[in-house]
C-alpha cells in the first residue's frame, strides 16, 4: 500500500483502540465541581464533604463543592439548567424535595421535575421522631398518647414547609390518626436547636442528627420498615403498626442533555468514591445508610419516587 | 448637584417625593401580599403599614417643620463622573459572561481607571502602565481564586 | 492542670506553623470584600483533611480568627467590610482613615481583636458547660425580641435623622421578604426570576448597599483618597494602647457584650458587633464622636466580633448547636474528621478540646505583631496608591466578593442594582446601614415571630409564649430602655446645663 494510507489507516486504527480502551477513569482529568443547595454544616453538606475528603486519593482531580444554600436547595436545582453537560457540574440533589417542590411551588419553583437527572443515588436517611432526653416521652407509646389525648398540642419541628420532615409528620399523623402542631424552620440545625431549648416538644428529622446528638436526643422510632445496625434498639413504624417509611435520598445529578456516555462515566466515578472503605465507613458512621443506585437505573428510580411523592405533594401544597 | 440641597424648597420636594415613594412601596406590599395564605401574609403586611406610617409621617413632618428632615449635602464632586462611572461598572456586568473574568476584567480595568479625575493629563505611558496593572492584577485574583479557592470565573462564551 | 499538658503540645513547631499560616489567610481571605469567615473556612476545609483532627481543627480556627480581624482592614481603609462582623467598624474606622489616622485605627483594630479573641477563649476554657446552658433559653419568642432589639438600633445609628433612618429599615425589611417564607411556603416577590428564588443573598447585599456608594463617590473627586498620616511608618503603637486604655470600660463592655451573642446559636459576628457599638455610642460622652470617627467605635465593633469566636464555640462543643453561622462549618470539619461531636466532647475528647484551645490563645496572641505588621504595610500601600489604580482595583473587588462565595453572576447583578438604590436613597436623605440591618434582622424576627404564635396557638397560651420568660423579659426591657433612654438622657442633660447656666 501507499505509505499515506498506511499512515491514515493506522491513525484511525489508534483512534478506534484509544476509544476502546479509553480507561473508565479517564474521566476527570480536571477538578469537577460539585453544587450543594445547603450550607456546609446540614446533613447534605456533610455528606459531600465525605466524598470531598477522599475524592482526590480516589480519581487524581480534586472535588470542588460549592455551597449555594437557599429556598430548601431550589436556589441551587434552578440553575441546574445552565450548568455545562461535559460532566464536570454536577449538582447534588435531594429526593423528595425536588418532587415536593415543583408541586407546590408550580412556576415559583424555578425548576421542573423534568431538570432533575440524577446518575448515582448514593445513600439514604431515614427520618425519625424525636424527643430531647429531658422530655418526659420515654418511650414511642408516651408521645402517642399524649397526642392522643390533646388533639394538636404537640408541636413537632422540622425543617421547612413542604420538605421531608413535614412529608414524614404528615403520613404519620393520617396513618395513625393522631394531630399534632408542625412548627417550620429553616433547616435541620435550627429544628434541633429548638428541640433542645424546649421551644418544640418533638421533631421529625433524620438520623444522622442522631449520630450527631447522641445522648442529648431521643429517638423513638423510625420512619423505615427494617431497624438500622447503628442504633439497633431503634424500632421502626412499621413495626410499631404505622407501615410510614419516608427517607431522603440524595443522588449526584448533572444537566437535562447531557449525553449518557457521560452520565455512566460519573456514575462509574461517583460509585467508586462512594464504595470506597473509608468513606463508606465515614458515611456509616455519621448515620447515611448506604444505597447505591447507578445509571441508567438511577432514572427509574427517580420516576419511581415521583409516583411514590405526587400525593403527598399536593396534599401538602394545599 | 451640590447646589441643590442647600435649597429649602428642593429640599422639600425630595422629602416629600420620597415619602411618596415609600408610602407607594407600603401599599405595594400591603396589596401584593395579599394571594399569600396567613403565615406568610402577616409580616409583609406589617412590614407594608410601617412603610406608610413612617412616609406620612416623614411627610407631616417636612410640611410642618423642614428642618428636622435634613438631606446632607453631598461632598461635592462631578455627578457627570459618578454616571460615567455606574454606566461602566454596568457595562462590565454585563458583558462579563461574554468576555469571561480574564478578558473583562483586564478591558474594564482600564476603561474605569480613564474615568477617575486626575491633575495630570494621561499620556500614552501612564494608559499602558495602568492597562498592564489591570491585566496583572486581573490574572493575580484568577490563579488566585481558581487555584487557592477554587472558585470558577467565567469564562468567556463568545469565543 | 491537664490544660497545661494538652495545650503545650500546641507549641509544637509544625501546629504553630499552621496556625501562623491559617491566621495570615484567615486575614487575607477577611479583608478581601465579601469573603466572609464563612466562606473562608468552608474553602479551607478541604486543606485541613490532609492534617489530623486536632490541627485541622486548629487551622480552620485560626482561619474564623484572622478573617473576623482581617475584615477590619477594607472596613477602615476603604469603607467597605471585608466581612459580614465588620460592618460596624466601618462607622468609625473609615472616617478615622480619612482624616489621616488610619494607622491609629488599624493599630486599634488589631488590640481589640486580640483582647476580644483571648477574653472569648478564656471564657469558653472555664465557663463552656454552664454558659452552654444559656444558648439553651433561647427559642423562637426570644429571637424575635433579640431581632427587635437589634432593630432598635437603628433608632441610635441614625441621630437626628430617626424617621428616614427607621424607613430605611423598613425598606431593609421588605427586601428580606424576597424568597421562600420559611413559615408558610409561600414564594414572595420572586416573579419567577430565579436569580431571588433564595431571597436577597446577604453579603452581595452588604457589599452593594455599603461598599457602592463609597465607590461612586471615590469617582467623583480628584481628592485623594485618604489623608496621609503625619508620621508614616509608625503603627502609632503606644497611642493606641493610651487610645484603649482611655476607654478600658468600653472595652470590657464590648468583650462581654460579643461573648454573650456568640453563645446565642445563629447570631453571630455581626449582631455582636452592632450590639456593642450600639451600647458603646449610647454609653459616649458628649465630646465623643461616634459615626464621625471615635476610635471607640472601632473598639467596641472589633472586640465583640473577635470575642465571639471563642464563645461561639461553647453551644458548638458543648450542645453540637452552631453558635454562629461559620460554627456549622466547624461542627461540619469535626464530623468529616471523624471526632465525636456532641455532648461527649468533654468527657471523651478533652485533649482535643485543650490542645485546640492551647492553639486558638497562642494564635491570637500571634495575631498582634502579624496584623500591626500587615497593617502597617497595606495602609501605606492604599494611602500611597493614586485613585486612578484603587478606583478600578476596589470595583473589581467588590465583583469578584459579590460572586465568589456562591459562584453566582445573579449576586453580582444584585449587588449592583442595590449599590445604585444605596447611593439613590443616601442623596436623599436615608441611610444605608439600617438597610443592611433589616436584611439581616427580617428574617430572624419573622420566623421567631410566627414559630412562637404557632407553638403559642397549639398550646393555647400565645401570651405565656411570648412574655414568659426571663430572657424575653430581659430583652423587652432593652428594646423600651433602647427606645426610651437617650431622649431621655439628652432631656436630663440639657436640663442639668440650663441649671448650670442659672448659679
Amino acid at each position: 500500500m501507499k505509505f499515506p494510507t498506511v499512515l491514515f489507516l493506522s491513525a484511525v486504527v489508534t483512534l478506534v483502540s484509544l476509544e476502546a480502551t479509553a480507561p473508565a477513569y479517564a474521566y476527570p482529568d480536571k477538578p469537577v465541581q460539585l453544587v450543594v443547595g445547603f450550607g456546609p454544616g446540614g446533613p447534605t453538606g456533610i455528606a459531600a464533604r465525605f466524598m470531598q475528603k477522599r475524592f482526590e486519593d480516589i480519581t487524581g482531580q480534586s472535588l470542588n463543592i460549592v455551597n449555594k444554600p437557599g429556598a430548601g436547595g431550589a436556589k441551587a436545582w434552578s440553575q441546574i439548567t445552565k450548568d455545562k453537560k461535559d460532566g464536570y457540574e454536577l449538582t447534588l440533589l435531594n429526593f423528595p424535595h425536588t418532587v415536593l417542590q415543583p408541586i407546590a411551588r408550580g412556576k415559583n419553583a424555578g425548576y421542573t421535575y423534568d431538570d432533575i437527572q440524577p446518575v448515582l443515588y448514593y445513600t439514604s436517611v431515614p427520618q425519625v421522631v424525636a424527643v430531647r432526653a429531658e422530655s418526659p416521652f420515654k418511650t414511642f407509646e408516651d408521645l402517642l398518647a399524649a397526642m392522643k389525648a390533646s388533639p394538636g398540642k404537640i408541636t413537632f419541628g422540622g425543617a421547612g414547609i413542604g420538605g421531608s420532615n413535614h412529608s414524614a409528620f404528615y403520613k404519620f399523623n393520617k396513618a395513625a390518626g393522631v394531630t399534632g402542631a408542625y412548627v417550620p424552620f429553616k433547616d435541620s440545625s435550627s429544628t434541633i436547636t429548638a428541640l433542645k431549648s424546649g421551644a418544640t416538644d418533638a421533631v421529625w428529622t433524620f438520623t444522622t442528627q442522631g449520630v450527631k446528638d447522641g445522648d442529648s436526643i431521643r429517638m423513638l422510632a423510625m420512619a423505615a420498615d427494617t431497624r438500622i445496625a447503628l442504633f439497633p434498639e431503634l424500632r421502626t413504624l412499621t413495626e410499631l403498626g404505622y407501615p410510614v417509611i419516608d427517607m431522603a435520598w440524595w443522588a449526584i445529578g448533572v444537566p437535562p442533555g447531557t449525553p449518557d456516555d457521560i452520565r455512566k462515566q460519573v456514575s462509574d466515578t461517583f460509585e467508586k468514591v462512594v464504595m470506597n472503605p473509608e468513606v463508606k465507613s465515614d458515611m456509616e458512621k455519621g448515620g447515611y445508610l448506604p444505597l447505591v443506585i447507578p445509571f441508567p437505573e438511577s432514572i427509574t428510580y427517580k420516576a419511581k419516587l415521583g409516583d411514590d411523592y405526587s400525593a403527598v405533594g399536593k396534599a401538602l401544597a394545599k | 448637584m451640590s447646589e441643590l440641597v442647600d435649597n429649602p424648597a428642593t429640599r422639600r420636594i425630595m422629602n416629600l417625593a420620597s415619602g411618596a415613594a415609600f408610602a407607594g412601596l407600603g401599599l405595594f406590599l400591603i396589596i401584593a401580599s395579599q394571594q399569600f395564605e396567613d403565615a406568610g401574609r402577616s409580616t409583609p403586611v406589617f412590614i407594608g403599614c410601617g412603610l406608610m406610617a413612617l412616609a406620612v409621617l416623614l411627610i407631616v413632618t417636612e410640611i410642618a417643620k423642614s428642618e428636622f428632615l435634613p438631606i446632607p449635602e453631598s461632598d461635592g464632586g462631578s455627578g457627570r463622573r459618578r454616571l460615567v462611572f455606574v454606566v461602566l461598572m454596568a457595562v462590565w456586568i454585563l458583558t462579563l459572561p461574554y468576555l469571561g473574568f480574564l478578558f473583562g476584567c483586564s478591558l474594564m480595568f482600564i476603561l474605569v481607571a480613564m474615568a477617575v479625575p486626575r491633575s495630570k493629563p494621561w499620556t500614552i505611558r501612564s494608559i499602558a502602565l495602568h492597562a498592564l496593572s489591570g491585566i496583572i492584577t486581573t490574572i493575580g485574583f484568577w490563579f488566585a481564586l481558581t487555584y487557592l479557592l477554587s472558585v470558577p470565573l467565567p469564562v468567556p462564551s463568545i469565543f | 492542670m491537664e490544660f497545661l499538658a494538652y495545650a503545650g503540645a500546641a507549641t509544637s513547631p509544625t501546629i504553630l506553623a499552621i496556625a501562623v499560616a491559617g491566621l495570615i489567610i484567615g486575614i487575607v481571605l477577611g479583608a478581601l470584600p465579601g469573603l466572609s469567615s464563612t466562606f473562608s473556612c468552608a474553602v479551607m476545609l478541604p486543606v485541613s483533611f490532609s492534617m489530623d483532627p486536632t490541627t485541622g481543627l486548629i487551622f480552620l480556627g485560626t482561619v474564623y480568627m484572622g478573617s473576623t480581624y482581617g475584615g477590619s482592614f477594607a472596613a477602615i481603609l476603604v469603607g467597605t467590610p471585608g466581612t459580614p462582623q465588620s460592618i460596624t467598624t466601618t462607622f468609625d474606622g473609615f472616617p478615622m482613615a480619612k482624616r489621616g489616622d488610619g494607622g491609629l485605627a488599624l493599630s486599634i483594630a488589631c488590640i481589640s481583636s486580640v483582647f476580644g479573641g483571648i477574653f472569648g477563649i478564656i471564657v469558653f476554657l472555664w465557663l463552656a458547660p454552664p454558659m452552654a446552658k444559656f444558648a439553651l433559653l433561647f427559642g423562637p419568642a426570644e429571637y424575635f425580641w433579640l431581632a427587635l432589639f437589634g432593630l432598635t438600633i437603628i433608632a441610635s445609628l441614625s441621630e437626628g435623622n430617626l424617621i428616614k433612618g427607621l424607613v430605611s429599615g423598613f425598606l431593609g425589611l421588605a427586601l428580606s421578604q424576597i424568597g421562600v417564607s420559611v413559615v408558610s411556603g409561600d414564594m414572595r416577590f420572586t416573579y419567577e426570576n430565579t436569580a431571588l428564588i433564595g431571597g436577597i443573598p446577604i453579603i452581595p447585599a452588604t457589599i452593594g448597599l455599603l461598599c457602592m456608594p463609597v465607590a461612586i463617590d471615590l469617582i467623583a473627586n480628584v481628592t485623594h483618597h485618604l489623608e496621609a498620616p503625619m508620621h508614616a511608618r509608625s503603627t502609632r503603637f503606644k497611642e493606641s494602647v493610651a487610645a484603649i486604655w482611655a476607654r478600658k470600660l468600653n472595652l470590657l463592655r464590648s468583650s462581654v457584650i460579643g461573648t454573650v451573642i456568640g453563645i446565642i446559636p445563629a447570631a453571630g459576628g455581626a449582631i455582636a458587633s452592632l450590639v456593642a457599638y450600639a451600647e458603646a455610642s449610647r454609653a459616649a460622652k458628649p465630646d465623643d464622636r461616634y459615626g464621625e470617627g471615635d476610635p471607640g467605635g472601632v473598639i467596641a465593633s472589633e472586640t465583640a466580633n473577635n470575642a465571639t469566636v471563642g464563645s461561639g464555640l461553647i453551644p458548638t462543643f458543648v450542645l453540637g448547636i452552631p453558635g454562629t453561622p461559620t460554627d456549622a462549618v466547624i461542627l461540619g470539619a469535626m464530623m468529616v474528621h471523624g471526632v465525636q461531636i456532641g455532648p461527649r466532647m468533654f468527657s471523651e475528647h478533652i485533649d482535643i478540646v485543650y490542645t485546640f484551645v492551647g492553639g486558638m490563645l497562642l494564635a491570637t496572641v500571634l495575631m498582634l505583631p502579624i496584623g500591626l505588621l500587615l497593617g502597617r504595610y497595606i495602609y501605606m500601600a492604599v494611602v500611597k496608591m493614586p485613585k486612578t489604580y484603587l478606583v478600578p482595583m476596589v470595583t473589581l473587588m467588590l465583583l469578584i466578593g459579590a460572586f465568589a462565595i456562591q459562584n453566582s453572576y445573579d449576586d453580582i447583578v444584585i449587588m449592583f442594582c442595590l449599590g445604585v438604590l444605596a447611593w439613590a436613597i443616601g442623596r436623599f436623605g436615608y441611610p444605608a446601614a439600617p438597610v443592611v440591618l433589616g436584611l439581616l434582622l427580617g428574617p430572624i424576627a419573622e420566623q421567631g415571630y410566627a414559630q412562637a404564635l404557632m407553638i403559642g396557638r397549639a398550646k393555647q397560651d400565645v401570651g405565656g409564649i411570648f412574655f414568659g420568660s426571663t430572657v424575653s423579659m430581659v430583652l423587652i426591657s432593652c428594646i423600651v430602655a433602647s427606645i426610651f433612654l437617650p431622649p431621655l438622657l439628652r432631656k436630663i442633660s440639657t436640663l442639668q446645663t440650663k441649671g448650670m447656666r442659672n448659679v
